[in-house]
């Protein structure tokens, strides 16, 4: 059979739908209600800063993953060392993106069902589809992309006879500090998690190829998350920061001629695709690393009990929503900051010498 | 009974010079069969010869005004021919059949003799002639029984083999459609014909095809459907990747678009290779009529096709889930409808699906007569009267009647429509909504996996070609798919004319 090539729509979409999965249902930078737009530029070009390096370490040698990169860096055993820190922070997003999926099911749609029960469902879903390889996935993102703009379209075209503009007053904030607090949490849940990409990153092509349609994504997955961003302050306004799920709550508000009522199942039914490709990627990077690291032939008989884990990990470290989202905005980027900027940076300035030393 | 392996090992021997021998093996070889005919004779008073046919296989007249009365009457008048030349004189002068051909072997010999061709053989010649003279008596062309349409051509694929290769040889008269001819089928030597345009069909499409079907091990092929499973590539999944269809015309589109054809003797129905998701809910028609209606079914289908799949799944999910879905005043009648009925929603809905299930395998197996008979005693005694007893709601009813029409809609993913709609139930009955979304992926994600003969079977869809879309849920004009299909190699369909109407000046 062909080997599989991955067109830019593909690639494009992957990231776009990588960065929107959560988002989509949980605002980045909501405490700051009005002014998350703010943070979430801020953010943006910070990561647009990290994706350059991303970049130069991807060129230095293509074809090769993260893993095979800090092998080349630190040696053996400190790489495998680094690669092991690297695929437990693959896990803890996979467990975090799974628990975020289950913990909203949990509190709007099946209150009475336990959580293990949605989240073993959901991730025996996303290892049918790891196992199934990256190409399905990567055309199935491109459908769940279109379905997520005709989502948030719509939703927002029929949600716009309640703006109220003055929502956005005052204009300039006071408070800068709590919005450079926010940035760095916005930078490190979504934009930083791009890092799952350099997990598999020669299996899309060449970097060039790669990077260029990366951008694009990540610019359109900017530009739907300012338009989800100021839709729901353009409808809530001050009762932003107190809602869980602001976009839940805006489509609630959706009524025409009293027929198109209550759309918030759209949300809620695009969050579960978004969440589905969004977890997939994470879960499909995780078997890889692990793959990679411990020299295996093959992931695929790693899918299932690493899912089982998945599942359980998500019952046991967020067993509720209160607790997803304090972990979310107040410890994830400390911890996630580390695999994000400090080892890849690390990572490219060790190759970066070597090769230097080399050439001499 | 004679040992088997005295048979095989007459069968790789060649013809001796002994008609009287030769004779001898045949008969051994045919054990003496009933409808075998051999007749002996002596050509021009001199030269003892026989021939060898099967009763009902022969064309009589050809055998009788083509071989036997030259032979027997006019051989006589013929000046004098040398003992080593009669063959060739037989051959060059004599027999007036259309196509003569010389064979020594015995198998071979036999095989062509049991397909209808009459052998000539002839004292001290060791080798025969093979007079054709296939002519059998086959159903006549009819029309089409299960693709029936109202515009277009109406004639349909026969059980023989060569009328149905005529059939698209008079649609595609043209030097590259190629009839390659396999024998499939250790005992019942079944004649297999592979069709494509060369230059057309995928180069790699054609060699897989030919070598999966050349790779074929069994006893007896008696239909398109035996081959079909013999080599796809993905048995267990609930969707067909090869296509059939009994109309000349739609095989000849297909074959045209870049497919692969596959002809079984004795089979009505042609497979056509690769089949695309899409395809199943193309019909010749659509082409044939004019594009705004044609793409106004197309939706149609698609809706129906997933009102067929999902509605069950649905209606259990408003009933027992997400009650608040709908709006207030349905709810209230609804509620009404649904109230005192005992069973939950998914007992309800899981009977009526069984029972629409059995009704219509009833149906379809009963003689004509009877089959409408079963239609009125199952839907209307049986499902108003579970309505008016109160075992199951009303809007059930409906919701049922609507799943069973809808499946009908697309004949062709019936089969598919069915196992689809029990597992969307039954995740939805567990999950709700969530079960119906994760169904659903797994679907996709399936879908997505399946590569037919390396070919995605979700193309265009998945993976998305923008170009191919314009003959997918809407069906455009003519003059705008300039293209083949991408995932066939998408070669150049038509030139620049016809082009679409220019538009009249603006006044």
């Amino acid at each position: 059979m062909a080997k599989a090539q991955f067109t830019n729509g593909q690639i494009i979409s992957m990231v776009a739908v990588f960065l929107l999965g959560t988002t989509i249902l949980i605002s980045p930078g909501q405490n700051l209600g009005k002014y998350a737009y703010l943070s979430i530029l801020l953010a943006f070009g910070l990561f647009l800063l990290m994706l350059g390096f991303y970049y130069l370490l991807a060129n230095l040698e293509p074809k090769k993953s993260i893993f095979a990169l800090n092998e080349m860096a630190f040696g053996k055993i400190l790489g495998t060392l680094i690669n092991i820190f690297y695929l437990i922070y693959f896990f803890v997003l996979t467990v975090l993106v799974v628990a975020n999926f289950v913990n909203f099911i949990n509190t709007t749609i099946l209150i009475r069902t336990p959580d293990m029960v949605t989240s073993s469902l959901l991730v025996a879903v996303v290892a049918y589809s790891v196992r199934a390889g990256l190409k399905p996935l990567a055309e199935l993102s491109v459908l769940v992309l279109i379905l997520t703009a005709v989502t948030v379209v719509s939703v927002t075209l029929m949600i716009t006879e309640i703006f109220n503009l003055a929502h956005f007053l005052p204009l300039i904030p006071s408070d800068w500090n709590a919005i450079l607090d926010n940035t760095f949490t916005v930078f490190a849940f979504p934009f930083g998690e791009l890092i799952i990409f350099l997990g598999f990153l020669g299996v899309l092509g060449k970097p060039d190829k790669v990077f260029k349609n990366v951008s694009k994504g990540s610019f359109l997955a900017l530009i739907m998350m300012l338009l989800v961003v100021f839709r729901n302050t353009l409808v809530l306004g001050d009762f932003l920061p107190m809602t869980t799920y602001p976009s839940f709550e805006t489509a609630r508000l959706i009524n025409i001629a009293q027929v198109i009522t209550r759309a918030e199942v759209f949300i809620a039914l695009n969050f579960i695709f978004n969440g589905f490709i969004k977890a997939s990627i994470t879960f499909y990077s995780l078997c890889r690393g692990l793959k990679e690291t411990f020299r295996l032939k093959s992931y695929k008989h790693l899918v299932l009990p690493i899912g089982a884990l998945v599942a359980l990990n998500a019952h046991l470290s967020f067993p509720t929503i209160i607790q997803n989202i304090y972990f979310n905005v107040e410890f994830y980027r400390y911890y996630a900051i580390i695999p994000q900027v400090i080892l890849v940076l690390l990572t490219y300035l060790v190759l970066l010498f070597k090769k230097r030393s080399a050439a001499k | 009974m004679r040992p088997r392996t005295k048979g095989v090992s007459i069968n790789q021997r060649h013809l001796t010079s002994d008609l009287k021998s030769n004779l001898e093996i045949i008969k051994t070889i045919l054990n003496e069969s009933g409808d075998i005919i051999i007749r002996e004779f002596l050509i021009a008073n001199q030269t003892k010869a026989a021939i060898l046919c099967v009763d009902g296989l022969v064309n009589k007249e050809v055998v009788q005004y083509s071989v036997l009365t030259p032979l027997l009457v006019y051989s006589n008048d013929g000046y004098w021919v040398p003992r080593y030349r009669i063959k060739e004189y037989l051959e060059k002068n004599l027999l007036t059949a259309e196509d003569i051909k010389e064979n020594r072997v015995i198998s071979s010999i036999i095989d062509k003799v049991l397909a209808g061709d009459t052998a000539l053989l002839i004292d001290k010649e060791d080798t025969a002639l093979i007079i054709s003279s296939r002519g059998f008596s086959t159903r006549a062309i009819s029309e089409p029984s299960s693709e029936a349409v109202v515009r277009g051509p109406r004639e349909s694929f026969t059980e023989a083999l060569r009328i149905n290769t005529s059939l698209i040889r008079r649609k595609i008269i043209n030097p590259n459609l190629v009839f390659e001819s396999v024998t499939l089928g250790k005992v019942t030597k079944t004649a297999v014909n592979i069709v494509y345009i060369k230059g057309l069909a995928k180069e790699n499409l054609v060699q897989e095809v030919r070598r999966r079907i050349k790779e074929i091990d069994v006893d007896g092929i008696f239909d398109t459907g035996y081959i079909e499973q013999l080599i796809e590539e993905h048995p267990y999944s609930p969707f067909a990747t090869t296509g059939y269809t009994e109309k000349p015309d739609v095989l000849a589109a297909k074959i045209l678009e870049g497919r692969v054809g596959v002809l079984v003797d004795g089979s009505p129905n042609a497979l056509s290779i690769p089949l695309l998701f899409v395809e199943k809910f193309q019909t010749s028609e659509d082409y044939y009529s004019r594009p705004l209606f044609s793409s106004f079914i197309r939706i149609i289908r698609f809706i129906s096709f997933l009102i067929s799949i999902a509605s069950p799944a649905i209606y259990v999910i408003l009933v027992s889930f997400q009650s608040e879905l709908l709006p207030t005043q349905l709810l209230v009648t609804f509620a009404n409808a649904v109230e005192g009925t005992p069973f939950p929603a998914v007992v309800e809905v899981s009977i009526m699906m069984l029972f629409i299930e059995i009704l219509r395998e009833a149906g379809v197996r009963m003689p004509r007569p009877i089959g409408p008979a079963v239609g009125i005693v199952g839907s209307l005694v049986m499902g108003e009267s579970a309505v008016s007893s109160g075992l199951i709601g009303q809007p059930l009813v409906i919701v049922i009647a609507l799943t069973a029409i809808t499946s009908y809609i697309i004949p062709t993913l019936y089969d598919e429509s069915a196992l689809l709609r029990m597992l969307l139930f039954l995740f939805s009955a567990f999950f709700g909504i969530i079960g119906l979304v994760s169904s659903t992926i797994l679907v996709l994600i399936h879908l997505a996996t399946l590569q037919p003969f390396g070919i995605p079977f979700m193309s265009p869809i998945m993976p998305l070609e923008g170009e191919d879309l314009k003959d997918t849920f809407v069906r455009a004009p003519l003059w705008f798919q300039k293209r083949r299909p991408k995932a066939l190699g998408g070669s150049v369909r038509m030139g620049d004319k016809p082009s679409p109407p220019e538009e009249s000046e603006e006044i």
